[in-house]
């Protein structure tokens, strides 16, 4: 018999569960235990449309204990707070974070965004909801008292590491929302807030006030910028409804070296005989909805009535705001790892960033980077039973070019791993977690320059009018030994903005939760 | 207010009108979305 433990239920951990539970139920008695401090599983991607009160923060969750039940996947409510990777246990922390947001209500009311004078948002009590903040408390529970925490110690044969990023809001002086100058919707609380904010904004506007918009990442090493830029264009097509368009003055701030690199280094596409990029999609975007721009930029400081940035040629601005959504840079959690002899070997597992190392080939230049050297079977090289999955992966280098400016201040957006890397990862990591409770190698493959990158950033919503940029990419880290002109296959890059998209962006909502909740058929929906 | 290096690098790219007109046309895109379902179908099948 074989114990299994996974930690995190986001798309790599809870998918991964899903399918090592699915391929292990009938090879013998294993456990599979998922350690997750939240009750729900949150579909982040929709988290946009609840940021600007299209949709229910309720609509993007579902609650996992009840799902565990049903498969028979043991569910721990807690924190993973050391690893002992040479004695095979974890020690755990009980969490008490009800991430349901049906039941927060109450909970948060009194923890809500509310306006001071100036019109900026501040937290009443100076510390509103905000789940990363508990998932990186400080440890209580260490080996020194394993004896009285016994109960909170957990064996393993095989562990898989996926729990995500912890939100560096840290980074950035003032950009964590809890101090009211930078919203977020990185969780569905934040969003949730972030809506709030948002709608007492648009009454200000309906009063005859103007206002400065900025969306985009609010670091020089931030990611994610996919969902920055669904978001601006969110709230584009919201004002445009609204008929207040004409009051807002919307800029993108990135830390991107070109319009539409998404932090993958942009996309190519083919059209008949030239090449279309996601810089034009993006630019073409940018221009018809006039939402202007600032790239290659790091945010040093954001305060009720300035954003101070620094862009790569050194040069430092202050840009006047009103309203700001900038997303943070990612780290690894804080989960100590301990060595045999109750030392600390985090620095021999993870990567500077906290990201745990996995078989890749660190330590290249971003010029010698190529495909073969990112992870495949995602195991850990010292610990040949210990996975890492999603976000928790280091990644071999940056997709993006990196770059410097004159101050030494980094300006380069960290690679993106999306949902479907991230449960790409997860599966590949139970498949060969599999491979081994077997007796086998690990045998599968997800690398991100064999897998593709699918991003669908929604517009405007509705069936007939909605409409949402498509990125397709193959695959997602450029392979120029498999693909040496572009280091991608053209054939399947999309860079499009259409109502088909649209539709697409909302099949993929319904689609991701009804698999994710393991509903009949579930294993057929890719 | 774009960044200044980036004013000198190229000019601005803009949908024609062309372009507006297809994003927008209802039997244009469903033929779009049958079109991208191949595509994301021949990708999920590489990811197997
Ligand atoms: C607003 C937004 C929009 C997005 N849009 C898209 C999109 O359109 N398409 C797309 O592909 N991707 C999108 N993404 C990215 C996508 O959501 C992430 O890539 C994905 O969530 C990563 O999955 P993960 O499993 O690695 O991490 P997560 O989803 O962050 O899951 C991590 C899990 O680990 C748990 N955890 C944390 N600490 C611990 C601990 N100490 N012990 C145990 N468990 C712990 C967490 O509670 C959580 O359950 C978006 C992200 C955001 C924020």
């Amino acid at each position: 018999m074989a114990k299994i433990l996974i930690a995190g239920s986001g798309f790599a951990g809870h998918y991964g569960a899903l399918i090592l539970n699915d391929i292990l139920k009938n090879k013998g008695t294993h456990e599979i235990t998922v350690i997750t401090p939240n009750t729900t599983f949150n579909y982040l991607p929709s988290l946009v449309w609840v940021g600007v009160n299209k949709m229910k923060a309720e609509k993007t969750q579902f609650n996992l204990k009840k799902i565990y039940d049903k498969v028979n996947i043991n569910f721990k409510h807690a924190f993973i707070k050391e690893v002992h990777p040479d004695n095979n246990f974890v020690i755990i922390e009980p969490s008490d974070i009800d991430s349901d947001v049906k039941n927060l209500n109450n909970k948060h009311s009194g923890k809500m965004l509310s306006e001071n004078a100036n019109g900026k948002q501040h937290s009443t009590n100076g510390k509103a909801y905000n789940e990363n903040a508990n998932i990186n408390k400080p440890n209580n529970i260490n080996s020194a008292n394993i004896g009285e925490a016994n109960q909170n110690k957990i064996e393993y044969d095989f562990l898989l590491m996926a729990t995500g990023p912890k939100l560096n809001f840290e980074a950035t002086e003032n950009l964590n929302p809890e101090f009211g100058y930078n919203n977020s919707i990185c969780t569905p609380h934040h969003a949730m807030d972030t809506a709030k904010n948002y709608l007492a904004l648009i009454e200000r506007m309906k009063k005859g006030d103007k206002a400065k918009i900025f969306v985009g990442t609010g670091h020089g090493t931030a990611t994610c910028q996919g969902a920055a830029f669904e978001y601006i264009a969110n709230i584009h097509y919201d004002l445009v409804e609204r008929k207040l368009r004409d009051r807002a003055e919307i800029t993108w701030l990135s830390n991107e070296p070109k319009l539409g690199d998404f932090g993958m280094d942009g996309v190519e596409v083919r059209k008949e005989s030239l090449i279309y990029t996601s810089e034009m999609m993006a630019e073409g975007v940018f221009n018809y909805c006039d939402i202007k721009y600032q790239i290659r930029s790091h945010v040093h400081k954001i305060d009720d009535k300035k954003i101070y940035t620094e862009n790569i040629d050194g040069e430092f601005k202050e840009l006047d705001c009103n309203f700001a959504m900038l997303l943070p840079p990612f780290t690894g959690n804080s989960i100590k790892w301990i060595g045999k002899n109750g030392e600390d070997i985090k620095e021999k597992i993870c990567n500077p960033a906290g990201f745990i190392k996995v078989d890749a080939a660190y330590g290249k230049s971003y010029e010698e980077l190529d495909g073969p050297d990112w992870p495949k079977t995602y195991q850990t090289q010292l610990y040949k039973n210990i996975f890492a999955a999603g976000i928790n992966f280091a990644p071999p280098g940056p997709l993006s070019k990196p770059n410097k400016s004159p101050n030494g201040t980094t300006i380069s957006p960290a690679p993106p791993r999306t949902g479907y890397t991230a449960e790409l990862s997860g599966k590949a990591a139970a498949l060969n977690i599999a491979d081994m409770v077997e007796g086998k190698e690990p045998s599968h493959n997800a690398s991100m320059a064999d897998t593709p990158g699918l991003c669908v950033a929604s517009m405007k919503e509705g069936f007939f009018n909605g409409l949402a940029g498509t990125i397709a990419v193959y695959p997602v880290a450029r392979n120029r030994k498999e693909y040496p002109e572009y280091g991608r296959n053209l054939d399947y890059s999309v860079a499009e903005v259409g109502k088909a998209g649209g539709w697409y962006k909302v099949g993929l909502h319904y689609s991701f939760l009804y698999k994710l909740q393991a509903k009949p058929g579930w294993k057929i929906i890719p | 207010m774009t960044d200044n290096n980036e004013n000198k690098i190229k000019p601005k790219f803009r949908f024609t009108k062309k372009d507006i007109k297809k994003q927008n046309s209802f039997i244009y895109q469903i033929k779009r979305a049958i079109s991208l379902g191949f595509i994301f179908l021949n990708l999920v099948k590489k990811s197997k």
